[in-house]
């Protein structure tokens, strides 16, 4: 099984930083979408079904936070996944992310086999990348 | 204050390392002769309710358009000056975000909008101010930070 993965950011260069690493971790990806901010985001899901996205905060137009609150106002779109990657590893700025809704949090810089864990455990896959017996080692998120 | 610098400039190596290897896939050795041929860089501001500063990663040319190519893998292998100054700047502040939150997951910091220098100064202001000089297979390196305490 491999899935689809949308990376929102306004940076050329992270989108391409995390699609590398999330190639190099073995994560089994499909397609990988990317959107300059949330509001591109927001339309790229109006017509194209993303398994799990991977957003940064801080964004003109449509920040990662503001994204969220759409999705999860959207009955189609509020189950997919939510990982927000950022910079800021504040305890303060991780609780606020949970509380929004987002599923996973990884701080800038991270390896690529902390992004497949997080990934698998949010998609709630083992890491093989199905849906087998449930994994018992849980870390890997930050909630 | 000279153990507080200290302190500072071992969390800064890891944080810069950290960045550097895990995203940037740039090997870095520290330095200890100061460097020149630094050509370009940029900048970032940080500030919380007690502290605020400014770091900068100064870059050969050479350097900068070595990690543009690692990053954005270009078929032809041509990187333009837009893309080098977006990785300079997501560079500065990875790495200022990492520092920032070595230094006390506790604390919110603000941090500014990365501004890219296309000659950049050689010095930082701040009460505490420090240097740090690395060289790679491509080029060389510079990391400046000056902070001060919020009166």
């Amino acid at each position: 099984m491999s899935f689809n993965v949308l990376i929102v950011d306004d940076s050329a260069a992270m989108r391409s930083v995390i699609k590398k690493i999330v190639a190099l971790s073995g994560f089994k990806m499909d397609r990988c979408l990317e959107a300059g901010n949330g509001k591109e985001a927001l339309e790229i899901l109006s017509h194209t079904w993303v398994d799990v996205i991977l957003s940064d905060l801080n964004m003109p137009e449509m920040g990662g936070m503001e994204m969220l609150a759409e999705l999860k106002r959207d009955k189609m779109l509020k189950e997919i996944p939510v990982i927000i990657v950022t910079t800021e590893g504040s305890e303060d700025r991780k609780h606020m992310v949970c509380t929004m809704g987002a599923s996973g949090f990884i701080r800038k810089p991270f390896l690529p086999e902390e992004v497949r864990k997080i990934l698998y455990q949010v998609l709630g896959v083992n890491d093989e990348g199905s849906y087998g017996e449930e994994q018992s080692d849980n870390a890997g998120s930050d909630f | 204050m000279r153990e507080a610098t200290e302190k500072n400039r071992v969390i800064m190596l890891e944080a810069i390392f950290e960045v550097f290897e895990k995203m940037l896939f740039i090997f870095l050795e520290p330095s200890t002769e100061k460097i020149s041929g630094l050509d370009l860089g940029a900048s970032i501001s940080f500030q919380d309710d007690k502290l605020q500063g400014e770091m900068r990663l100064l870059f050969s040319t050479d350097l900068a358009v070595h990690m543009a190519q690692n990053i954005l893998n270009p078929e032809d292998g041509r990187v333009t000056e837009e893309q080098i100054e977006d990785c300079v700047k997501e560079a500065v502040n990875m790495v200022c975000g990492n520092y920032l939150s070595k230094l006390d997951p506790r604390r919110v910091f603000d941090l500014a909008i990365p501004v890219f220098l296309k000659k950049p100064g050689k010095t930082v202001s701040g009460d505490q101010a420090f240097r740090l000089d690395f060289a790679s297979d491509d080029g060389p390196l510079c990391f400046m930070m000056g902070s001060s305490v919020r009166r």
